[in-house]
C-alpha cells in the first residue's frame, strides 16, 4: 500500500527523468565499447600490453616496420576487432528488429532461416562445387574463392528472403506466418545441408563444418567494408521504424488505429534485417545466438521502447561478439576457437539462466 | 482535444471474405455523446468499431468526420482524431517486459516524430493520472492484473488525445467496482472534452445507466437506435438476444434476464 503514496506529488518530471536515464544508459553502453576495443586488440596468442597497443595504434604507417606488434595490431587485430564490433552490432539490431515485427522475444533472423540459407549456399560451393570440379581446392583457399563462397551464400539468402516475403504476403503478414515460413524453410535447407554433408569428401566436410561454425578471423580489411555497408544500411533505416515497432507491441489493431500499417513495417523490416544479416554471415559464417541474446540483454537495460532498444542492441551485440572473440582467442591459447562455438556456449548459458529466472518470477507473481 | 468532431456513418457494408458482417449501418454521433453498442456475439459490434477505427475497410459506405470524408485524411491525421481500445483479453499479447509508461507513451505516436517533448510527457502523465495508473508507470504491465492492465490501455488511448473514442468491451473483464469506475470516468471525459464515445458493452444495465444513446445490433444491422429507455425494452431484448427479459422501473429501469427462449437459435 505504501507504494500508492510513493508517487503523490510527482509529475511528468519523473517521466523525463525515466527517459533521460535510458539515454544515459545508452551512452554508458556505447562507452563500454572503448575498453572492449582495447582489450580485443591486446589479447590473443601474442598478448600485448596496453602501452604497446596504444603505441601501435598511434602509428598506423609503422615507422618501425620490423615490429611484430605493429603487424599483429594492424594486419590482424584491428580488422578483426572492428569486424567483430560491426558484425555483432548488425546481428543484434537485426535480432531486435525481427523480435519486434514477430512480437516474439525468441525470434531472430536465424528463425527466419537466414543462417540455414547461407549455410546451404556455402555448401553448394564448398561441397558440390568441388565435387563437380567447378572450383578447385587451390582456388577455394584463395581470396577469390572465399568471395565466391560468400557471394553464393548471400545470393541464396537473398532468394530465400524474397521467397519468405512472398509466402508471408500470401498469409497477410501476420507475425506467426513470418516465424512459420522461416521454420518451414529451415527444414528444407537442413535437408539440403544433410545431403551435402553426406556426399562431402573428408576435406570438403572439414571445410564446410568450419564455415558453418562462424568465425571472425575471416574478416580482413577488404571484407570489413562489406560489414560497414551492412551496418550503415541497418543503422540508418532502423530508426525510421522505431515508433512503428513500438505500436506493433500492442497488436496489429492498435497499430493500425495509431496510423501504422503493420504489413508495411513487417515487409520493410524483414527485408532490411534479413539482407543485413545475410551480408554479415556471408562473410563470417553463421555466428549463433548474438542476434537472440543481445536484444534480450539490451531490453533488460534500456527497456522495450525501440528508440532505445535498437541502439542499445547495437552496443550490446558489438560488445558480446567482440568479447566472445577475445575468449575464443585466449581460452585455449595458443589454439583459437571459432567464435561461433563461444557464442553458442554463452547463449546456451544465458538462456538457461533466463529460463530459471522466469520460473521464479512466475512462482512469485 | 481542441476541436470536437461530429461523426457520421453512412450506409456501411463490411465483408469478411464472402460473409457480410455489416449491412447498411448508419448513424450519427455528436460531441459529448456516449453511445453504447449492444447486441449478441457476432452481431457486428466489434466489426463496426474496427471499421470506424480504419482497422477494417468497408466495401460500401462513407465515414464523415464533421464535413470531411474519412478517406481524405491520411493514416496519421486520422489517428489524431480516432482512438481505438480493443477488448482487454486481446489488448496485450505482449511477450516482452514493458513498463506502464512505455505502453502509454505509444499513444503519442501520431503526434511525435522521434522524441517525446515535455508537453508529450505531461500528456502521458495526465492520462495515467486520470486512469489512475500512475502507480504502474514503472512496473511491467505483464505483472498487473487484467483490470489494471486494461486501465493502462485506457490511459494509452487517452494519451493519444482522440476526439472520437472507440472502446470495444472496455469493462468486460473488470470487477464491478472498476466497471463502474471506468464507465464513470469515460462518461465524464466524454462530457468534459466533448468527445464522441462509442463503447460496445455486454452488460445491458451498464448501458442503461451510462449511455446517452444506444445502438442495438442484430446480424450486422442496426436493429434499434435511440435513448436507452427507448431502445432497451423487454421486446427488443427478447428479439435481439433470444432471451426472456423484464424491465423493472425502480424508479430507474433495470433489466432482468429470466431465461433463454428455447426455440430461438442461440
Amino acid at each position: 500500500m505504501g507504494q500508492s503514496y510513493m508517487h503523490i506529488g510527482s509529475s511528468s518530471a519523473m517521466l523525463k527523468q525515466f527517459f533521460f536515464k535510458r539515454f544515459l544508459l545508452l551512452l554508458f553502453l556505447f562507452s563500454l565499447l572503448i575498453p572492449v576495443f582495447f582489450l580485443s586488440i591486446a589479447s590473443g596468442a601474442y598478448s600485448l600490453s596496453l602501452g604497446d597497443v596504444i603505441r601501435c595504434l598511434l602509428d598506423p604507417r609503422g615507422e618501425n616496420p620490423s615490429s611484430i606488434a605493429h603487424t599483429i595490431v594492424w594486419f590482424y587485430r584491428v580488422p578483426r576487432t572492428i569486424g567483430a564490433l560491426i558484425a555483432g552490432a548488425v546481428l543484434a539490431v537485426a535480432g531486435a528488429l525481427i523480435q519486434g515485427i514477430t512480437r516474439n522475444p525468441l525470434a531472430s533472423p536465424f528463425t527466419l532461416g537466414i543462417s540455414s540459407a547461407a549455410s546451404f549456399g556455402a555448401g553448394l560451393v564448398i561441397v558440390l562445387g568441388l565435387k563437380l570440379a567447378l572450383v578447385s581446392r587451390e582456388f577455394l583457399v584463395t581470396s577469390s574463392g572465399y568471395v565466391v563462397v560468400a557471394l553464393t551464400a548471400w545470393t541464396i539468402c537473398f532468394l530465400h528472403t524474397l521467397l519468405i516475403l512472398m509466402l508471408v504476403y500470401v498469409k497477410g503478414f501476420s507475425p506467426e506466418s513470418i516465424v512459420l515460413a522461416g521454420i518451414a524453410m529451415t527444414y528444407v535447407y537442413s535437408a539440403g545441408i544433410t545431403f551435402l554433408q553426406y556426399f562431402a569428401g573428408e576435406y570438403q566436410l572439414r571445410e564446410y563444418v568450419y564455415w558453418i561454425m562462424g568465425d571472425i578471423t575471416r574478416v580482413d580489411w577488404g571484407r570489413l567494408w562489406v560489414l560497414v555497408a551492412a551496418l550503415l544500411v541497418t543503422a540508418v533505416s532502423a530508426p525510421f521504424f522505431a515508433w512503428g515497432l513500438n505500436t506493433l507491441a500492442l497488436g496489429d489493431d492498435v497499430a493500425k488505429s495509431l496510423g501504422v500499417d503493420p504489413r508495411r513495417v513487417r515487409f520493410a523490416i524483414a527485408l532490411i534485417a534479413s539482407i543485413a544479416t545475410a551480408t554479415v554471415i556471408s562473410v563470417t559464417g553463421p555466428i549463433a545466438f548474438v542476434c537472440l541474446m543481445a536484444p534480450h540483454i539490451a531490453r533488460l537495460i534500456t527497456g522495450s521502447d525501440n528508440r532505445y532498444l535498437l541502439p542499445a542492441s547495437i552496443a550490446v551485440g558489438a560488445a558480446i561478439l567482440t568479447l566472445s572473440d577475445v575468449v575464443a582467442r585466449i581460452a585455449l591459447k595458443p589454439v583459437e576457437l571459432p567464435v561461433g562455438a563461444v557464442t553458442s556456449a554463452l547463449g546456451a548459458a544465458f538462456f538457461i539462466s533466463l529460463y530459471m529466472g522466469r520460473r521464479r518470477q512466475v512462482v512469485m507473481g | 482535444m481542441s476541436s470536437s468532431a461530429r461523426l457520421r456513418i453512412l450506409g456501411i457494408d463490411v465483408y469478411y471474405d464472402g460473409y457480410k458482417a455489416l449491412s447498411n449501418v448508419e448513424f450519427e454521433a455528436c460531441p459529448g455523446e456516449f453511445i453504447a453498442l449492444l447486441g449478441p456475439n457476432g452481431s457486428g459490434k466489434t466489426t463496426l468499431l474496427k471499421t470506424i477505427a480504419r482497422v477494417l475497410k468497408p466495401r460500401k459506405g462513407v465515414i464523415y468526420i464533421d464535413s470531411r470524408k474519412a478517406d481524405e485524411l491520411n493514416d496519421n491525421e486520422y489517428a489524431k482524431i480516432i482512438g481505438f481500445l480493443p477488448p482487454s483479453d486481446t489488448s496485450v499479447i505482449i511477450r516482452v517486459p514493458i513498463k506502464g509508461v512505455e505502453v502509454v507513451a505509444i499513444g503519442r505516436k501520431p503526434h511525435v516524430t522521434w522524441s517525446l517533448t515535455k508537453a508529450d510527457l505531461e500528456k502521458i502523465w495526465s492520462a495515467m493520472r486520470i486512469a489512475r495508473v500512475d502507480v504502474f508507470a514503472f512496473r511491467d504491465v505483464n505483472e498487473l492484473s487484467s483490470g489494471e492492465r486494461q486501465r493502462v490501455m485506457l490511459a494509452r488511448v487517452l494519451a493519444q488525445e482522440p476526439e472520437v473514442l472507440l472502446l470495444d468491451e472496455p469493462v468486460s473483464h473488470l470487477d464491478p467496482r472498476y466497471q463502474v469506475f471506468m464507465l464513470k470516468l469515460i462518461r465524464s471525459l466524454t462530457k468534459d472534452r466533448k468527445l464522441v464515445t462509442i463503447a460496445s458493452l455486454h452488460d445491458i444495465n451498464l448501458a442503461l445507466r451510462f449511455s446517452d444513446k444506444v445502438i442495438l445490433m442484430k446480424n450486422g444491422r442496426v436493429f434499434a437506435m435511440g435513448t436507452p429507455e427507448e431502445v432497451i425494452t423487454a421486446e427488443n431484448i427478447s428479439e435481439v438476444y433470444g432471451v426472456k427479459a423484464v424491465v423493472i422501473r425502480n424508479p430507474h429501469p433495470v433489466v432482468l434476464i429470466e431465461d433463454v427462449i428455447e426455440d430461438e437459435p442461440p
